[in-house]
């Protein structure tokens, strides 16, 4: 008989003191780091190059030690995780408090079914073997008897085996249980050690390049900094934002996602009360003007850094893209599709957007330049899209393209076509464009706007002083 | 033995089956009753109806003894 009982409160609260003991370390570990490195970038003199020596050496060991604890706070947890969630998932016990299992119960079920069974069997068994006298005339009454036991007790046999199933599982689960549980080796460690050692806050920081650059490459060169993974301290907020606002080509290939988004994290406090680590990561990266060199491959999930990296032409305000871009989960210049509303601010130039099919609201973008199909199926309230002759002139593919299905759902929406120089034709080959609030700018001469197009419906088309009548043909469904 | 014997013998049979149908039955109500909440709401379905037809099905037979088979002994019974 299998029985267990475990008190999830008690392994709770252990590993509650693994992860404080762990985010104790992390934060003595980054204050003592981050002194390292001012050491590091501050120091000339061959005198410190021992204490240098000890400094790096006690950093490992640092490192190696609290590797080893949050692995074993992430494995308890885990195994916390595990049982709670299968115990309660099969058996009547909430996660939280003491869980018991006794196996009597599930077997009392199974020894119960096999009792009905038998007995069923012993009775079919009885009335094939029934003397029945020849005077008794109702002889199929036994046979049918006898044929339906036998029916039921096959029956039967279904929910005893899976019974039988649900306790093996259950008691299988039990003792890889209890193997981590003996698997799981608390390590103590003085956390304050390093502290004690070294007192190096008062070091002094020399801006001079060459320590700048020393500075960096110690950050850089120190793969474990993925360690500073939660709980991000102020001094840690400030000691990225100098990695990223200072160095232009951080390798972040060894790092995971988690580890990478919050080491990127900014100065900017409110992100970093976030748990959205692709806005740690956007906003850091962004934030310092280092997009084209991040190796962002493996970022897949986190769109902006393949958006940055696919256009390098993309100027993203830091303080806007903080909110606004991280939603977008695709690549431009391939798709954008985001389910989620997407306020991009004032601050693309010369965005190109081959497909872009997002529910989306655009503000304030200039120069657009689409190529392909485009659906903006939000609406672009209180918008401005301003196309100016020049630009339509250097653009071609607004000046005359092949537009399909374009869907302009504009509301308090308008279309400026700025004054057009002499001779400028706007025309576009589209279907189903629905335009409202056209508004051509005064013109020189002779512009000719025309829509080769069916299905259009376009209202609101005005006309501003032209020095020369402006041609509009083939216009459908126009009100004016 | 004689016929009238073998016709009793056959009706005590038919009693002892029915006992035991009888604590099928009981079983039955058991396994029922120990079905686990915790198992998921169709799996807790899936028993207790299967559970509740094979009672059915017990009940079935043990009518077909109460209202065919031991009329139909006791009439032979009867007969002699």
């Amino acid at each position: 008989m299998a029985r267990f009982e475990i008190n999830v409160d008690t392994i709770n609260e252990q590993v509650r003191q693994l992860k404080s003991s762990v985010n104790n370390y992390k934060s003595d570990y980054y204050d003592y780091y981050n002194n390292i490195n001012k050491i590091d970038g501050a120091w000339n003199d061959n005198n410190t190059s021992g204490f240098m020596q000890v400094l790096s050496k006690d950093n490992q060991e640092i490192i190696e030690n609290m590797q080893s604890i949050i692995e074993c706070s992430n494995a308890t947890s885990d195994f916390i995780t595990s049982l709670s969630n299968t115990l309660s998932s099969k058996l009547q016990v909430g996660k939280i408090g003491r869980v018991k299992y006794d196996s009597n119960y599930i077997n009392g079920i199974i020894d119960n079914t096999n009792n009905a069974i038998e007995l069923l069997n012993t009775s079919a068994s009885q009335l094939s073997y029934l003397p029945i006298p020849p005077m008794f005339k109702r002889r199929d009454l036994i046979t049918l008897l006898e044929n339906n036991l036998r029916i039921i007790s096959n029956n039967l046999t279904i929910p005893s085996l899976n019974f039988e199933y649900i306790r093996n599982d259950i008691e299988k689960m039990l003792e890889n249980s209890r193997i981590r549980i003996n698997k799981v080796q608390i390590q103590p460690i003085n956390t304050r050690r390093i502290n004690y050692r070294w007192k190096v806050q008062s070091a002094n920081l020399k801006a001079a390049d060459e320590k700048t650059t020393k500075y960096n490459n110690e950050i850089n060169n120190a793969s474990n900094i993925n360690i500073i993974a939660s709980n991000i301290n102020d001094s840690f907020k400030q000691a990225t934002y100098q990695v990223n606002a200072n160095n232009s080509d951080i390798k972040t290939d060894n790092y995971d996602n988690v580890f990478v988004n919050r080491e990127v994290t900014t100065d900017n406090s409110n992100m970093a009360n976030t748990k959205k680590y692709d806005n740690y990561y956007v906003n850091g990266e962004i934030n310092n003007g280092i997009s084209n060199e991040i190796n962002s491959e493996q970022y897949d999930n986190y769109s902006i850094n393949r958006e940055v990296k696919d256009n390098h032409s993309i100027d993203i305000d830091s303080n806007d893209i903080n909110k606004n871009v991280y939603t977008n989960t695709g690549i431009v210049n391939d798709n954008i599709n985001s389910s989620v509303d997407n306020h991009i601010n004032n601050n693309y130039n010369n965005p190109d957007y081959n497909h872009y099919n997002a529910n989306t609201n655009v503000q304030n973008i200039e120069n657009l330049n689409i190529n392909g199909n485009v659906n903006y199926k939000s609406t672009l309230n209180n918008n401005n899209i301003n196309i100016n002759t020049n630009n339509i002139d250097e653009h071609s593919n607004l000046k005359s393209t092949n537009i399909s299905d374009i869907n302009l759902n504009i509301e308090n929406n308008s279309i400026n076509h700025g004054p057009s120089e002499m001779g400028a034709d706007v025309s576009s080959f589209s279907n189903n464009i629905n335009v409202s609030n056209i508004n051509h700018g005064a013109s020189d001469s002779n512009v000719n706007v025309q829509d080769f197009n069916s299905n259009i419906n376009i209202s609101n088309v005005n006309k501003s002083s032209t020095t020369n009548p402006v041609n509009i043909d083939d216009i459908f469904n126009s009100t004016n | 033995m004689t016929p009238k014997d073998a016709v009793k013998r056959m009706l005590s049979t038919i009693n002892n089956i029915r006992k035991n149908l009888n604590d099928s039955l009981i079983e039955m109500d058991e396994i029922y009753k120990k079905i686990p909440y915790a198992l998921e709401v169709n799996n807790q379905v899936f028993y207790r109806s299967l559970v509740q037809q094979n009672k059915n099905d017990i009940l079935a037979q043990i009518r077909i003894i109460d209202n065919d088979i031991i009329p139909e002994i006791e009439k032979t019974l009867a007969s002699f």
